[in-house]
This record gives C-alpha cells, sequence and structure tokens, in this order.
C-alpha cells in the first residue's frame, strides 16, 4: 500500500505549495490537483485516488478532486531508434525485433498544477 | 479546465520529499566512503541467506554492516548478527506496516552505524517486489533477487523491479532439478524485461555462482570508491 505514502507525499506538497509564493494573492478555494502518473510506475491510479480521499477526509482540503493524467509508455529502440508506444514491458520493437529500448515516458510521478476557483 | 477556475502550475515530483533524503544519503554514503547496496525480492527469495553466505567470504577484506527491513520481528537481524557485523533492525510496523523501506527512514536507521568504518553496506528490503522499486534511498545499486520456486515469468510479471535494478541475482539453482522449471524460459523473459541487466545464477547451498556474485560486489565497491574520490561525476 505504498500508494498511501505517495498520497501523503503529495498532501505535503500541496499544502507547501499553498503556502508559499505561487499562491500569493490566491483567494479562491482549492477544487482540484492534477497530477501525471506514468503507466510503468508501481502506482495503481484508483487506489492513489482513494488514499487522497481518505487522507484529505475532515481536512480543509475535504473534497478537493485529484485528477490522474495517465502517461503511456514510450520507449525508443536502441537497435532502429523508432519511437513507439508500448502496453507492457514486454519490449520488442515491432520494426526490428530488438528489445534493447531505452524508456522515454512512463515513469512520470508529477504534480502538475493546482485548480482554484477565480 | 472547469468554467470558473485557474491551475496554478507546479510541476515537481512527487515523491520529492523522499528523494530529497535520498541526496542527503548519498552525500553521507559518498563522504563516509560507503557502498550501498539495496537488496530487492519477494519474500522468501533468500535475500538473508544469500547475506548469511556473503558476509563471511568477504570479511576481513571488505568490512560490510547490514540495515534490515521487515514489517515485524527482528528474526533477520538475529541471524545476522552471528556474523560478527554490525546490523540494524528496522521493522516497518510503526510506518503503519509499510511495504518498502523510505530515504527517511534509511537515515535513521545509518544513525546506528559509524559508516567510516564500513566499505559496504547492504539494505535488506521489506521482500516485496512491487513497492520499493518505486523509493530511492540514495545506495549506488539495486540488485533484484529472483528464486527459481518462484517460476520463470516474474520478470514479466513484476517488470519494473528488473527495469530499474542493476543486477539479478537468480537464487536457489541447485533445486531446479527437483522442479519442473525452464531456466533458458526465465533468463529469455529477464531479457525481454531488460536486456542490459547483468545476471548472476547461484545456489547458496552448493556455492555455485558465489564467485560470480563476489566479483560483482567488488566491481561496484571499486567503482563507488572511483565515484567518492573525484566528486561531481554523475551518478550511475
Amino acid at each position: 500500500m505504498h500508494e498511501a505514502s505517495i498520497a501523503q507525499s503529495l498532501l505535503d506538497q500541496v499544502e507547501a505549495v499553498m503556502a508559499g509564493p505561487a499562491f500569493e494573492g490566491v483567494t479562491g478555494r482549492l477544487v482540484r490537483v492534477h497530477v501525471r502518473v506514468g503507466r510503468m510506475t508501481a502506482v495503481v491510479p484508483d487506489v492513489l485516488r482513494f488514499m487522497w480521499a481518505a487522507m484529505v477526509d475532515a481536512t480543509p482540503l475535504e473534497g478537493v478532486a485529484l485528477e490522474i493524467e495517465e502517461v503511456p509508455i514510450r520507449a525508443r529502440c536502441r537497435g532502429c531508434d523508432t519511437v513507439r508506444e508500448y502496453v507492457d514491458i514486454g519490449f520488442v520493437c515491432s520494426t526490428c525485433g530488438s528489445s534493447d529500448v531505452e524508456v522515454t515516458s512512463g515513469r512520470e510521478l508529477h504534480l502538475v498544477s493546482l485548480e482554484v476557483e477565480s | 479546465m472547469t468554467d470558473g477556475t485557474r491551475r496554478i502550475p507546479v510541476v515537481t515530483r512527487i515523491l520529492h520529499a523522499n528523494d530529497r533524503v535520498a541526496e542527503e544519503n548519498r552525500r553521507r554514503f559518498a563522504q563516509a566512503g560507503v557502498c550501498v547496496v539495496n537488496l530487492v525480492s519477494s519474500p522468501g527469495a533468500g535475500k538473508t541467506t544469500l547475506l548469511e553466505h556473503t558476509l563471511p567470504a568477504l570479511a576481513p577484506e571488505v568490512r560490510a554492516g547490514v540495515v534490515v527491513g521487515d514489517i515485524a520481528t527482528t528474526r533477520d537481524a538475529e541471524r545476522l548478527a552471528v556474523h560478527d557485523v554490525p546490523v540494524v533492525q528496522i521493522t516497518t510496523e510503526s510506518f503503519g506496516g509499510s511495504c518498502h523501506l523510505e530515504a527517511s527512514t534509511l537515515r535513521q536507521a545509518l544513525d546506528a552505524f559509524d559508516l567510516d568504518a564500513l566499505d559496504l553496506l547492504f539494505v535488506e528490503n521489506v521482500g516485496n517486489l512491487v513497492c520499493p522499486a518505486e523509493f530511492d534511498l540514495g545506495e549506488h545499486a539495486k540488485v533484484a533477487l529472483l528464486s527459481v520456486t518462484e517460476g520463470e515469468d516474474k520478470p514479466l510479471k513484476y517488470p519494473l523491479a528488473f527495469q530499474v535494478a542493476d543486477l539479478a541475482v537468480v537464487t536457489k539453482v541447485d533445486l531446479i532439478p527437483h522442479l519442473r522449471y525452464d531456466l533458458e524460459q526465465m533468463r529469455e523473459f529477464m531479457e525481454r524485461v531488460n536486456p542490459r541487466l547483468p545476471r548472476v545464477e547461484v545456489s547458496t547451498y552448493t556455492g555455485e555462482g558465489m564467485e560470480a556474485w563476489l566479483a560483482w560486489l567488488k566491481g561496484r565497491l571499486a567503482r563507488a570508491r572511483e565515484q567518492a574520490s573525484s566528486p561531481g561525476s554523475p551518478r550511475s
């Protein structure tokens, strides 16, 4: 259940951003937190959403939604330089058959933006 | 975006706090000149047994220590302590039965060591092939263990652990004659997930492959020493 500690890290960061310079002069209520989660992370989006909801429950951030953008796995073949999307990590380049690839996206675990009422 | 709202861009790693502590740990290891190896596997793959056979083989040339992570009990630490090396057990029960070690949990354990008196520190992570892959501890290398009794297809089922590892150790190979196990198939699956992953196949019972494992460790130790003596060089 490492999603719990990931949700906790996320909450700590959201609170830090809200207390920091990016939020100076912001009066609108926080309604949504946008994150980007790569498909090649050990994170299950539904579990992360559930943990987030549990974490903010009965706090000033109760009701703040977590919007998760899933990032597909993309990799560049070292054999023929083709970049393509992969649905799982059993990499085999469909162009040249090599499995020697360099992952270019899919490992993201990022806080992207905070959406506030304007 | 919904009507009447606006987005304030942030863009940071969610695990930024963990990464920062991992970076501190890394600096501390470099200052003390200690190489840190993080062992990751499912429960029962043989992390503790491998260490039981590795520690005596390294001594006295290499001064080693061990941090052991488990959800509960100090059994592993007791098994390893007889080898006359400093051992610190972390039980993650107090961290909510956590399934992995984080950089800050490791940092707490480090205070119990005289790091300057160590060459090599093993971190035996909580038995779990999923969660530890996501948390940088500041280690020099991750080693993923896989026992033959777990089946050939685990690299495909738990690919991330083998993607982020620097070495795969296949354990309990002495059992292969007693199993319906296709070693070639496991190798093929492992190579499909990460063709650049070096691999050793060992049995602590017969001693097969142990020399290759020890040679890899000593090579990694030598590289960590080089990195420590030329600060600013990129981490690899």
